[in-house]
C-alpha cells in the first residue's frame, strides 16, 4: 500500500467531514466568520527560516571632480521595496520625482531618468554615461570620454539583522558578517 | 553492581521522554558497563510537533501542516505548499506569501471546514480550540498556531523559530486578532488545545532559578554575624 494512499485513509478517518454538514459545533460564533475577500488580504511569510529578519539598504554613489553628481539608495525590507534616486541640479542634491521619471531631470552634467523597467538609473550627459543598476543586480557602469576627470563611485550596504537568538550567536554572527562584507566587495568591483 | 543498576535507570527512563528518530546518543563507557542515554538539542526539542518552514515565503504552508497534524492528518510542507500553490495566485503568493484564503480552498477540497474568525485571546481560551494567527513581527508578517492559552501566556508554534511561550499582552501588540480554525473537527481540537505535555515541551531556561540562589547567596552576604546585631 503506498504511502499516500495511507495518508488520504487517515486524513480521511480523522479530518474529512462533509463541509456542508450543518449541525456540527463550530469553534466560534458563525457571525464572527470573516468573509472570503477579508481572508485573501490575510497574508504572511518572509521570515527567514531560522527565524532572523533582514533589512538592507544599498547606496549607489557616484561624484565627478569632487562633487555628487548621482544617488540612488534601495532599501528593502521583506517584500516591500523603497527607491530614492538624487541628482544635483545646481543647487544641491535633489530628489528627482517618480512623476519626472519618464522624462528626467536635467542637471550640469546631463539628463537623469530612472529606468524601472530595466531597473536603472542613467545620468547621460556630454561625454558622460551613468549606470545604476537596481534590479536584478546592484553595481554602477560609468563611461566617460572626457579628459581629465575624477570620477569616484562608493557603495554602501547596510544590512540589519533581527531575530537573532542565542543558539545563533557566535558562528552564525560571524557568517553573517563574511556576507555583508563579501556582498560590499563584489559591488565595489 | 549498583552502577549497573543505576545505569540501567537512566536508560529506561530517559528512553520515552526523547525516544524518537532525531534521537543523539551520548556514550559513556568503563569496563564494567556501558551507558547509553538518549539525548535531544534545544533546537530540536523546539520543534517538537511543529512543521519547520523551508523557504522565507512558505510559513502558511508549513503552519496548516503543523495545524494539520494537530488533528492527526499526517501532513507535511511540501504537500501543503503544492496544493496552495496549484490552487493560489502565485504572483500574490511570490511577492506576498501564501493567505488564509489560499488555506480554507485548499482543506475545502480535501473536504474540510476552515473558517477565519475576528476573536480574542480569552475567546480562545474558552473554546479550546487551536488555529492559524497572523503576526507582525518588526514589519513582516508571519503564520504561527495558538496551541494554548493558560494563566497570561500563549503558547505559540513558530514555523520558523519553534515551540514558543509567548506573555498574552505582548502576543496581543504582535497579533492582527484573526484565528483560522478547522470547523470540520472542534472536538478533535478541544482534545489537542492546552495539551499539558505541549506547554511541557517548551525548553524553558533555568534562570529563575539562578537568580533565586544569587538572591539567597547576597542575602547571607549582607546577613549579620553573631553577636552583631
Amino acid at each position: 500500500m503506498s504511502r499516500s494512499i495511507i495518508t488520504a485513509m487517515l486524513a480521511g478517518s480523522l479530518l474529512a467531514l462533509p463541509v456542508s454538514a450543518q449541525a456540527r459545533p463550530q469553534a466560534f460564533p458563525s457571525q464572527q466568520a470573516l468573509p472570503p475577500e477579508t481572508l485573501d488580504q490575510m497574508r504572511g511569510g518572509f521570515d527567514l527560516p531560522n527565524g532572523m529578519i533582514l533589512t538592507m539598504g544599498v547606496t549607489t554613489l557616484t561624484s565627478v571632480d569632487g562633487r555628487e553628481a548621482l544617488r540612488t539608495v534601495l532599501k528593502v525590507n521583506g517584500p516591500e521595496q523603497t527607491l530614492a534616486t538624487y541628482a544635483d541640479t545646481g543647487n544641491g542634491l535633489v530628489l528627482v520625482p517618480t512623476q519626472q521619471a519618464l522624462d528626467g531631470v536635467q542637471t550640469a552634467l546631463g539628463n537623469v531618468r530612472v529606468n524601472n523597467g530595466a531597473g536603472t538609473v542613467q545620468l547621460s550627459g556630454a561625454g558622460l554615461d551613468v549606470s545604476h543598476l537596481i534590479g536584478t543586480a546592484l553595481g554602477s557602469v560609468v563611461a566617460n570620454s572626457a579628459d581629465n576627470r575624477t570620477i569616484d563611485v562608493q557603495t554602501t550596504l547596510d544590512i540589519t539583522v533581527g531575530g537573532v537568538r542565542p543558539e545563533l550567536l557566535g558562528g552564525g554572527m560571524s557568517a553573517v558578517n563574511n556576507v555583508a562584507a563579501e556582498a560590499a566587495i563584489r559591488l565595489a568591483r | 553492581m549498583i552502577r549497573v543498576v543505576v545505569a540501567l535507570a537512566l536508560v529506561g527512563t530517559a528512553a520515552p521522554a526523547f525516544g524518537g528518530e532525531e534521537s543523539k546518543r551520548f556514550l559513556g563507557t568503563s569496563q564494567l558497563y556501558d551507558i547509553s542515554v538518549p539525548v535531544r538539542s534545544m533546537q530540536a526539542m523546539r520543534f517538537a510537533g511543529v512543521v519547520r518552514q523551508r523557504y522565507d515565503f512558505s510559513c502558511g504552508s508549513a503552519a496548516l501542516a503543523t495545524l494539520l497534524r494537530m488533528y492527526g492528518d499526517p501532513h507535511d510542507e511540501i504537500a501543503a505548499f503544492r496544493g496552495m500553490w496549484a490552487e493560489g495566485d502565485r504572483a500574490q503568493i511570490r511577492k506576498l506569501g501564501f493567505s488564509l484564503l489560499d488555506m480554507q480552498r485548499y482543506l475545502k477540497a480535501r473536504g474540510i471546514a476552515g473558517n477565519g474568525y475576528k476573536v480574542s485571546l480569552d475567546a480562545i481560551r474558552q473554546a479550546g480550540v487551536p488555529g492559524i494567527a497572523l503576526i507582525n513581527r518588526q514589519g513582516y508578517r508571519h503564520f504561527v498556531i495558538i496551541q494554548g492559552v493558560r494563566n497570561g501566556e500563549v503558547l505559540v508554534a513558530d514555523p520558523s523559530l519553534g515551540l514558543r511561550v509567548e506573555q498574552q499582552d505582548r502576543f496581543q501588540e504582535q497579533w492582527n486578532g484573526v484565528l483560522f480554525v478547522l470547523d470540520s473537527a472542534v472536538p478533535r481540537g478541544k482534545a489537542v488545545f492546552n495539551q499539558p505535555a505541549r506547554w511541557a515541551a517548551y525548553p524553558r531556561s533555568p534562570f529563575s532559578r539562578a537568580a533565586g540562589a544569587l538572591d539567597q547567596q547576597s542575602l547571607q552576604l549582607a546577613m549579620p554575624g553573631y553577636g552583631e546585631f
